[in-house]
């Protein structure tokens, strides 16, 4: 198969255009995503020079979340699949109504006669723009049943499961590091799908089991890089969707090494580092050789101060150290 | 009023005790002196006698329960008296003390309480080295001696099964791997004798043998034995006649009757003979002083009173004390040759193997002679190869010629 070295954004743009392409009731609505003259294309330039191609299916909309979600979710019960875009996932709150009474469970509640296979993407992370646009939120609706929640971490995953959740029938919220649509990685030129619910193991190893979501994988791969070198074989396990949660490919991982480490941007408190890690001590008591290790955001308001910030969010040494910590118990 | 009886300190090193029989039962009466359980140290089984007069109230501490020194085992008193149940008593050392039912009244609640909360009895072990220590038929007790730390991880278990399942690998094909076995604790004795070996092995040592012609020991056995057993009591055995015979080769081989220290060589004036034995509890060396300033009756005798205290498992600590050589006659088990450890603080152990049959040309004629083999082990810091087999030499002409000195 041949490849390229495309960007995470690029990615993301060729799995939009390419599910544009395939079928006609896929549409993006969001704010500033119009690519046409004049168009700015999405604040993140993912959805640049879709208009060229298919112009009445990009629709910008007022700074308003709940419209464009609402909006979203009705046009997917008639028929269509949207893609709606939220600029920072911050602000999805004001759209937490309907993602969560409405998207999750109007395949339920009409006994299936609804469903709404729409697809929100929202970009997360922190890139030192302050409190309100550098959250990670995924516990909030990993906690939701009926949403599923996905967080690629490469290239090639983001173009993969972006396709396969545009095909969904389910809701999904797609979480977009705002660090990770600068990066480059391998995508082949065929078309491809990579199924929801299937972690990735990044980095094979015996000693530790490192599971990281989202940007926190791509920085415990190169943990697991430092401490090969020192001697220590890490594996590191990107689930790539939080719902549904591939457990098996963690559990068998942690009944091979014994020890784990759960890792994510999030808040540490009530964060996804916690539902990972109960899940495993109930499934892997008897195989734990230490306490399970989780790294994540202090409980703090991420700070515009880059000192501050940085402070307050995990990093690579954070992770080290709680591998090592692990390691050393 | 009711007294206690306390787990006393049998030897200068004794920690703790097993208590291996109660001689009396609750409610009998006991007489001061009278034997009342006899406790397993690392040493030897001894018999505890009672210090009061009265009634055996009750027995604290059940058989096979380990109690440390001054532990409160039983109460001695007046029929009817009362035990103060408010009264501290010492708890058995170890859980499985209270293990069976009638541990239970042993010990007081309040006693189990405090023994169940107390962090530091408690073995810290991660889930994947108690599933595998259960697996493995470890003890985590064993494990954490083993490294000598209070967290146990799932390598400490695997290193400490490493090293047990190196140390049992000539027990045969079921030591490693899946194989399941029956773990079996150490008794205190028998841990004792496992750290005097690992002693014994790390001392310098050498071995030297030669054979000897029995003809004459037999002989002269056979006379003595005509009317021995009826004018002592017992039957003359090879090694009583072999004890008397090295202790005397010993009068003129003393660095083989010493030890050796970072002061010096310490050269022994009295020959205190340990001679091997079997007992149900594994090997013990009890002792005879002044082996060689003994007749053949008196030294055999005593090696007799030691063989029974041995058997009936009443054997005192200091029959089991300040040996200055041993003797082990593995002959009596058919083996021929043996190179026996040295047993420290000694520097010399003599191995006597079994009697054969060799053939001979005497004045150009085959005839039969019973021969042996007699093997010393010696520390090389004290012993050279030169005075072992003037040893040897010295004791050989005693057996071959045993009448002057048995008399």
């Amino acid at each position: 198969m041949t490849t390229r070295e495309i960007t995470f954004r690029d990615a993301l743009n060729e799995a939009l255009r390419e599910e544009m392409a395939r079928e006609e009731g896929v549409f993006i609505i969001g704010e500033d995503i119009y690519g046409g003259p004049g168009g700015y294309q999405g604040a993140f330039k993912v959805t640049k020079g879709l208009a060229e191609d298919f112009e009445d299916r990009l629709l910008d909309t007022p700074m308003i979340e709940q419209t464009i979600v609402g909006a979203a979710v009705g046009a997917a019960m008639t028929g269509s699949r949207p893609v709606a875009e939220i600029m920072f996932e911050d602000f999805i709150t004001l759209a937490m109504d309907l993602l969560v009474n409405t998207a999750a469970k109007t395949h339920y509640m009409t006994a299936g006669q609804y469903s709404v296979p729409i697809v929100v993407r929202a970009a997360c992370g922190a890139v030192g723009v302050g409190p309100q646009h550098s959250q990670t939120w995924t516990s909030w609706f990993m906690h939701i049943p009926g949403l599923y929640v996905v967080l690629p971490s490469t290239p090639y995953d983001a173009k993969g499961l972006l396709k396969t959740a545009i095909r969904d029938d389910n809701p999904v919220l797609f979480l977009e590091h705002k660090k990770l649509y600068n990066v480059k990685g391998s995508v082949p030129e065929d078309e491809y799908e990579i199924p929801l619910g299937q972690a990735r193991v990044l980095c094979p190893g015996d000693d530790v089991t490192v599971v990281a979501i989202g940007y926190m994988a791509g920085l415990a791969t190169q943990v697991a890089g430092t401490l090969r070198d020192q001697g220590l074989s890490v594996e590191v396990i990107d689930p790539r969707s939080l719902a549904p949660l591939d457990l098996e490919t963690i559990f068998q991982s942690v009944r091979k090494t014994h020890k784990v480490v759960v890792v994510a941007e999030d808040c540490k408190t009530a964060g996804p580092t916690a539902e990972i890690a109960a899940l495993v001590s109930e499934a892997c008591f008897e195989f734990l050789d230490a306490p399970i290790g989780r790294v994540g955001a202090r409980d703090a308001p991420i700070a515009h101060n880059v000192g501050m910030s940085e402070y307050i969010l995990p990093d690579a040494a954070d992770i080290h150290e709680a591998v090592q910590s692990v390691i050393a118990w | 009023m009711a007294t206690q009886v306390i787990l006393p300190k049998l030897t200068y090193e004794m920690e703790e005790g097993r208590i291996a029989e109660w001689l009396c039962e609750e409610g009998n009466a006991v007489a001061a002196g009278q034997a009342l359980f006899v406790v397993e140290t690392d040493k030897a089984s001894v018999e505890v006698h009672a210090e009061e007069t009265g009634t055996l109230l009750k027995v604290l501490v059940p058989i096979d329960a380990t109690v440390l020194v001054g532990a409160a085992v039983a109460w001695i008193g007046a029929p009817g008296d009362t035990i103060p149940e408010a009264e501290a008593l010492h708890p058995p050392k170890e859980q499985e003390a209270v293990s069976s039912p009638q541990d239970i009244t042993a010990a007081s609640p309040q006693d189990m309480t405090v023994t169940s909360r107390d962090p530091e009895a408690v073995v810290v072990a991660s889930p994947v080295a108690k599933r595998l220590a259960r697996e493995l038929g470890i003890d985590l007790d064993d494990v954490q001696k083993h490294v000598g730390q209070k967290r146990i991880r799932e390598g400490d278990v695997r290193a400490y099964a490493d090293a047990r399942s190196t140390a049992m690998d000539t027990d045969g094909p079921e030591a490693d791997g899946d194989a399941e076995f029956e773990l079996i604790k150490p008794t205190p004795l028998q841990r004792a004798m496992a750290s005097h070996l690992s002693q014994a092995a790390a001392i310098p040592q050498a071995a030297a043998a030669c054979e000897v012609n029995l003809t004459s020991l037999e002989l002269s056995r056979n006379e003595l034995l005509a009317d021995w057993e009826a004018s002592h009591g017992f039957r003359l055995s090879l090694t009583h006649m072999l004890a008397l015979l090295v202790a005397h080769a010993l009068e003129s081989c003393p660095t083989l009757n010493a030890t050796w220290t970072d002061e010096g060589i310490r050269l022994y004036r009295t020959i205190n003979l340990g001679v091997a034995m079997a007992s149900d509890r594994g090997l013990v060396v009890p002792v005879v002083r002044g082996a060689n300033q003994r007749s053949l009756a008196e030294l055999a005798g005593e090696i007799v009173r030691l063989q029974r205290a041995t058997m009936g498992n009443r054997l005192r600590p200091q029959d089991l004390e300040g040996g200055t050589f041993t003797i082990t006659n593995v002959g009596m088990l058919g083996i021929t040759l043996s190179i026996p450890l040295v047993n420290p603080p000694q520097s010399g152990i003599l191995a006597i193997g079994a009697k054969r049959d060799q053939l001979v040309l005497k004045d150009g004629q085959p005839v039969t002679i019973p021969v042996t083999l007699i093997t010393v082990s010696f520390d090389h810091r004290v012993v050279d190869g030169v005075a072992a087999a003037a040893f040897l030499q010295r004791l050989k002409e005693l057996m071959e010629d045993p009448r002057p000195v048995l008399g």
